[in-house]
């Protein structure tokens, strides 16, 4: 019993100086922190930030058939599509694209499921809006979510 | 005094389901008699979300951004499960470079995951410093994970056949300074945790006999704490690990503080196997060619990884159609949170805490 | 005091005690938390606040304009009169301690011939405040936080007690301007390492501070005394705390560290130097170790603490007699 006893003193005392100069050392170290929003983050190559329509260089116009596999694969519906067929073609055209950020879980299928890359990421994060409604983006006739 | 005996000592206490230690949305009602616990009862379902009936509607495809939202702390590692239940119904085998990166990506989920549960631990107890140093760990390995799959944790990167992308030159020299500081940092986490006080607060506290492990059904760290060797990686072997040289590390006596090292001892290993993987990554194809539209060929698949926590199991039932009839998960979380109710009783409130932490659940798998 | 003319009046004496002593509260109480803020955050690896002003330092203004445009709620079936009363029975024992404290050589409100035992009976009725708060807040759990804060407060009243003897044994005097005067040679500090060390412990487990800081535990079951509390009168339990803070190393200083003794500067600053030299230990303290359990508090109290102090008086006074 009173072996344990000084034991314990022993390993307490050892401890316990082990300790405070191991959070001492950390003190002196340099901290970690990026002050946000005044440094922001190097954002990588293949971040999968909100959708947008990739612009044909050419055209300037959107690359999207409506072939409809992007609201398909979506396994949160966040995408509705407008289609309509003109006058005089068999071709079904798209008339409006809508993305719902609020449901969007940003997994990429619809981008990795579209026949002919309409469809992208852009690096855009800061998706924070005031109220429901505003997070339902209409992607074919802007570029992307004006921040 | 014959009237003092009738009055009853004990009350309830509830651990409710808002708490800042239960790990989520779980809830224990105790019963408890001035500091000492009676009786514990545990009271789950506050986070059930019905995927299992959901997975009934959805295709195969999209399901998988749902795997990793069971746990995102590792979510790799429950991708890997589903994604090796379905190329097992196809008959597809990936390409080992795909297998060696799988590797890779679910160590470094598991070491993640690890970090994670020694920050809260010590912060229940008490200790606010650790958990902003291994969260400066964790962090490193969430900005590898954006190198590479595009999110930093519900990453959606398996995928039939092998992964979605290949790893890039910038991830391996990311990968290079990770290793060269996480065994200093680790070192010094153990220093500034294991002084008196938490090993007073831990040692010889709920006590799990090898008996239990078997009686429960327990698996990970919780049984590899008591000494029982059950581990999927060297039990059921998968994937390219007995191509790999690593150790399982296994307590004594069963107690929160082998349990606790048991996992140190883990991140180390996890950290040498991410070194071999690495060394030994042949060049080739990342993935295989799998089809379009998935659909299984009739019958049931199982297919079991090792999770942070323990046997993580995927069964399917298909009936050759693009959705499952039947998909359930086999969580650790669930088996390992059953001995809760035994260990708590005879002990004090603050133990609970502790006990609590020392078997890592996460609520969100145990209610699905 | 030293000016001259209308001041060396006793109504000039009191003003300026007055001034002097809200000057060094308020100061102490804007810095500490400050510090307090930096230096846990340069521990974790992090900054600490940034944006409220340079390096932050206005922080804790903004927050005490937080905290006084808090609505201040009153539960139902709390006991009012002590419910309202609690907050400023914790607090006002502080100031009144700062009577005796010897700033300087020349700044001292009060230089009672008692002044070391008044010092730590005053400290002692803060524990009535907190038991008048957890009991009238009408709530299971503040109310078992206030017992165990109180068991804990009047457990560790003995070991500094008993490290504060050694002291008085070694200068003869209850008067703190002599103490500090006795060490104008050597610091106290180098004969009596065992109790200063006691002292500083036992000071923590006073203050609920962690490793022994139970009663304000926010991830135990238990929430603390003072959980039913918003807005200005929670301030107030906060402020009390940091003033004791100050308080407690004030003392560690004159009795361990030499008081204003130093040589080039004016004593006043080797003062505030010293005193925030401890501060900033016990701030290290609370940032590296997790909390103990309360019957290991007591454990630790009874059977090493008390034990130790006993043992080195008892050497003190040999030594001392043999010399």
């Amino acid at each position: 019993m009173k072996a344990s006893y000084f034991e314990k003193v022993g390993i307490g005392i050892k401890t316990v100086i082990k300790g405070m100069k191991k959070s001492l050392a950390y003190f002196f170290k340099k901290p970690v922190t990026l002050q946000y929003p005044h440094q922001k983050k190097v954002i990588a190559e293949r971040y999968r930030g909100s959708i947008r329509l990739t612009i044909n260089p050419e055209t300037g116009k959107h690359k999207c058939i409506a072939c409809t596999n992007c609201e398909k694969i979506c396994p949160a519906f966040a995408i509705t599509l407008k289609i309509e067929t003109p006058e005089g073609s068999k071709k079904k055209e798209l008339k409006e694209y809508y993305v719902d950020l609020g449901k969007c879980i940003y997994c990429g299928l619809c981008v990795d499921s579209c026949p002919v890359d309409a469809i992208e990421h852009s690096k855009v994060y800061e998706v924070a809006e005031r109220s429901k409604e505003n997070l339902i983006l209409r992607l074919d006739t802007i570029g992307e979510k004006n921040v | 005094m014959e009237e003092m005996k009738d009055i009853r000592q004990d009350f309830y206490v509830n651990m409710g389901p808002q708490h800042p230690s239960t790990h989520g949305v779980l809830r224990i009602v105790l019963r408890v008699e001035g500091e000492r616990v009676i009786s514990s009862e545990t009271v789950l379902g506050y986070a059930h979300r019905g995927v299992e009936k959901m997975a009934e509607s959805k295709t195969y495809v999209q399901m998988m951004p749902v795997m990793d939202r069971f746990d995102y702390v590792s979510s790799m590692l429950y991708e890997w499960a589903y994604v090796g239940a379905m190329e097992r119904a196809l008959g597809i085998t990936p390409p080992e470079r795909a297998e060696f990166i799988r590797v890779i990506m679910g160590e470094l989920n598991r070491m993640a995951s690890h970090f994670l549960w020694v920050g809260a631990f010590l912060l229940d107890l008490g200790a606010f410093t650790p958990f902003l140093w291994v969260f400066d760990a964790r962090e490193r390995i969430l900005d590898m994970f954006e190198e590479v799959t595009g999110q930093r944790m519900t990453n959606n990167y398996f995928k039939i056949g092998g992964v979605h992308y290949d790893i890039t030159p910038e991830f391996l020299k990311m990968v290079d300074d990770f290793l060269k500081m996480i065994y200093e940092r680790m070192q010094d986490v153990e220093v500034l945790i294991e002084s008196i006080i938490f090993l007073e607060r831990v040692k010889d506290l709920g006590f799990i006999t090898k008996e239990d492990v078997f009686n429960y059904g327990l698996t990970g760290p919780v049984a590899r704490g008591s000494g029982v060797l059950v581990d999927t990686r060297k039990t059921e072997p998968y994937s390219v690990y007995e191509k790999i040289n690593f150790e399982i590390p296994l307590g004594t006596k069963g107690d929160c503080y082998d349990r606790y090292r048991v996992r140190m001892q883990e991140i180390l290993q996890s950290a040498k196997i991410v070194e071999q993987a690495v060394g030994m990554l042949p060049e080739g194809p990342y993935a295989e060619k799998a089809p379009k539209v998935v659909k299984l060929p009739e019958g049931e698949y199982y297919f079991a990884v090792e999770s942070a926590r323990g046997l993580l199991g995927v069964y399917l039932l298909s009936d050759g159609s693009t959705k499952p009839y039947r998909f359930k998960l086999r969580v650790p979380s669930f088996a390992n949170l059953s001995i809760i109710d035994k260990l708590l009783p005879g002990n004090k409130i603050s133990d609970v805490v502790a006990i609590l932490g020392s078997v890592d659940i996460v609520v969100p798998e145990i209610d699905r | 005091m030293e000016f001259t003319g209308l001041l060396n009046t006793f109504l000039g004496k009191v003003i300026l005690s007055v001034a002097g002593v809200m000057i060094v509260f308020t100061f102490n109480a804007l810095i500490a938390v400050w510090l307090e803020r930096k230096i846990s955050g340069h521990i974790q690896l992090r900054l600490g606040p940034m944006e409220v002003g340079p390096h932050g330092l206005l922080q804790s203004a903004a927050d005490g304009l937080k905290l006084i445009c808090k609505e201040i709620i009153t539960p139902q079936g709390v006991d009012k009169k002590l419910f309202a009363m609690a907050p400023y029975m914790v607090f006002f024992p502080s100031l009144l301690m700062f009577i005796v404290i010897p700033f300087s050589d020349k700044l001292q409100v009060q230089d009672l011939n008692i002044g070391l035992l008044y010092f730590f009976s005053i400290s002692c009725i803060a524990t009535i405040g907190i038991f008048m708060a957890g009991w009238a807040s009408n709530n299971k759990y503040s109310l078992m936080g206030a017992v165990r804060s109180i068991a804990q407060s009047i457990a560790y009243e003995i070991p500094i007690i008993l490290s504060i003897l050694s002291i008085v044994i070694l200068t003869q005097s209850l008067r703190l301007s002599e103490i500090v005067k006795a060490q104008s040679n050597m610091w106290f500090i180098v004969p009596q390492f065992v109790p200063f060390i006691i002292y500083l412990i036992s000071a923590i487990a006073e203050l609920n501070r962690t490793p022994f800081d139970i009663p304000e535990a926010e991830s135990e079951l238990v929430a603390g005394f003072h959980t039913e509390y918003s807005g200005m009168r929670f301030a107030i339990f906060f402020m009390a705390e940091y003033t004791n803070m100050f308080l407690v190393s004030a003392m560690a200083t004159t009795l361990f560290l030499g008081g204003w003794n130093g040589p080039v500067l004016p004593p006043v600053v080797w003062f505030f130097i010293k005193t925030y030299a401890i501060v900033f230990v016990i701030i290290w303290v609370r940032w590296t170790f997790p909390r103990l359990r309360p019957d290991q508090l007591m454990n630790f109290c009874w059977k090493f603490l008390t034990p130790l102090a006993l043992i080195n008086l008892l050497v003190t006074t040999f030594i001392l007699k043999l010399l």
